[in-house]
């Protein structure tokens, strides 16, 4: 087995005491698209958080090619290749589409002339051609979310963590991005994708991660993961499983 | 690129108009405008760019003031070497507040650059065998000479300050369109994003806080030469730190001509009601007051918005009747 893009071990994070993260071991392979589901509280947030380095973990470890990322920032992190979309769409609004885009390629120290050319291709890659010089201010929600994840790409990233990306996209837009996702990943990037669109996760997805209650409770290929008995418990209670219907 | 030039044209206009002006107090409005222009475009840098509101940008007028003006009276300093140095500090303690208060954002940062122009004036009042105290430092004039920022005539300074106003606002307009410019855009979108973009906020943020307290320091250099009195009240006064502040929100943080014409505005203003109910003591200032007041709530983008929306409401029926004429 190749050494992983992503390890955590014993990761927890506590609030106060709510304990939203217990006990984190995953590894994520170099070459792979993993969903990570869970209901509301499950800790994919914290996740997330913890990964690009908004929090600290209380314990544990996390490595990311073969680099322990304690005490290294968000910013750094970004230019190390470990990217990540929100879940609000998150537009530059004094500056003009194709701009916003630029700046992921002006951090890693592209001319502007580069950079343009650059966030070009890839507005041109995900259906935004025409609204390149637009500002943002004029363009709907599922525009807005295709920006962002353009503004992220433009960092050549390893690994991008989208959070919800594809909710609120129309059905036009999922499937460009859903094409760009697997054309990337055929690349060798790495996606890790929160999103509660079961049918985008299952087509995506070449392995599943479950949290719940702070813990991932399975890891495994989508079809094997969805009959987990922990995952539908955890999904429909435990008396889903006592009672066929 | 076209609104910079536009500006820059404007200034010229004014510059070659007060030579057909004689009378020195119109002159002198205009020049202390300008200057107040000067420190409205410099603080927009920072804040109307980045949205980090600064409520202490006096600290780098007084601070350069006293630097150039002490170091000229006590060890002869020549006053353009000593007005480089006056901004050097004035960078200097811009470095030293930033790294200190940058971390901060929102009403944070506006407190601690509120607080830092308080502790400006106590330290100006305490050294008072440096700084004069209370009583200020008057500059005496000895004779025109430039290399000394003496001029004989009030125009020559309104020209200087023309001059630094246009450097100025290309300044501006240039950065705007840069590497940094960029970044500064995505911090006030959100600093979220913006460290998720892999931008060193950090870092930016305390690199334009000394950008722009260089530009407000190189107005406050030439500016105290022309007022001839160093008064610690107004220079490292709250009262100028917030009237830097109400410029570019006046007139449109947003446009680069938006703290100029939120200065003449807010100059204009002050002239009339000092004129009118200065004999009354505060009426003026309430008219003042009062007018900003309305500004900001007709138009919260300010007066640059304002103008743009009388010129498309303008614009509209002149395009409707265009249409029904080619209908007919």
């Amino acid at each position: 087995m190749p050494e992983p893009l992503l390890a955590l071990r014993g990761v927890c994070k506590s609030f106060g005491a709510v304990r939203s993260l217990v006990d984190v071991d995953l590894v994520i392979a170099p070459s792979s698209v993993v969903g990570l589901i869970g209901p509301n509280g499950a800790g994919k947030s914290t996740l997330i958080n913890i990964l690009t380095g908004v929090y600290q973990p209380d314990s544990g470890s996390v490595i990311f090619g073969g680099k322990d990322l304690v005490g290294v920032s968000t910013a750094q992190r970004a230019r190390l290749g470990l990217v990540r979309t929100f879940q609000r769409p998150s537009p530059i609004v004094d500056l003009s589409a194709i701009e916003g885009v630029m700046v992921g390629g002006l951090v890693r120290g592209l001319s502007r002339t580069d950079a343009r050319a650059e966030a070009q291709a890839h507005l041109a890659r995900l259906g935004l051609r025409a609204e390149a010089e637009r500002s943002p201010r004029t363009l709907p929600t599922g525009r807005l979310k295709l920006l962002d994840f353009a503004r992220v790409l433009m960092l050549r990233p390893k690994l991008v963590l989208l959070d919800e990306l594809m909710s609120g996209l129309s059905g036009g837009e999922l499937e460009i991005v859903l094409d760009t996702i697997d054309a990337l990943a055929a690349e060798g990037i790495v996606f890790l994708v929160v999103e509660h669109l079961m049918e985008v996760i299952q087509r995506l997805s070449r392995s599943l991660v479950v949290m719940d209650a702070g813990s991932v409770i399975a890891h495994g290929p989508p079809e094997q993961v969805v009959r987990d008995r922990r995952v539908v418990e955890a999904y429909l209670g435990s008396d889903a499983l006592a009672t066929p219907c | 690129m076209r609104s910079c030039a536009a500006i820059c044209a404007m200034l010229a206009v004014v510059a070659a108009a007060s030579f057909l002006i004689q009378d020195s107090y119109i002159l002198g409005v205009m020049t202390v405008t300008t200057f107040l222009a000067i420190w409205g475009q410099s603080w927009n840098l920072l804040s109307g760019l980045s949205g980090n509101v600064s409520l202490g940008h006096s600290v780098f007028i007084a601070m350069p003031a006293y630097v150039t003006v002490v170091l000229f009276q006590t060890w002869h300093v020549p006053v353009l070497a000593g007005a480089l140095l006056g901004i050097a500090a004035a960078v200097a303690l811009a470095a030293f507040i930033g790294a200190a208060t940058l971390r901060l954002s929102g009403p944070y940062f506006a407190l601690a650059t509120l607080s830092a122009s308080a502790v400006m004036l106590s330290l100006i009042l305490h050294f008072s065998d440096i700084t004069g105290g209370p009583n200020g430092i008057p500059i005496a004039f000895t004779e025109a000479d430039w290399t000394n920022l003496e001029f004989d005539h009030t125009r020559s300074y309104l020209l200087v300050g023309l001059g630094l106003l246009c450097v100025v606002t290309i300044f501006v307009a240039g950065f705007r369109r840069s590497r940094l410019g960029f970044y500064v855009a995505v911090i006030k979108s959100s600093e979220a994003v913006a460290r998720a973009a892999g931008i060193r906020i950090a870092l930016v943020k305390v690199v334009i806080y000394c950008m722009s307290a260089a530009l407000t320091a190189a107005g406050a250099v030439v500016y105290v030469f022309y007022l001839r009195f160093l008064d610690p009240g107004f220079l490292a006064g709250l009262t100028l730190s917030v009237e830097i502040a109400l410029f570019a929100v006046v007139g449109g943080t947003g446009f680069l001509a938006g703290p100029i014409l939120g200065a003449a505005f807010y100059e204009l203003i002050d002239v009339v009601a000092n004129a009118r109910f200065g004999d009354v003591g505060g009426w003026d200032v309430m008219v003042l007051g009062f007018s900003v007041v309305v500004i900001v709530m007709t138009e919260p983008r300010g007066l640059c918005e304002l103008a743009l929306r009388l010129v498309r409401a303008g614009g509209a029926p002149a395009r409707m009747r265009s249409v029904q004429r080619e209908a007919k």
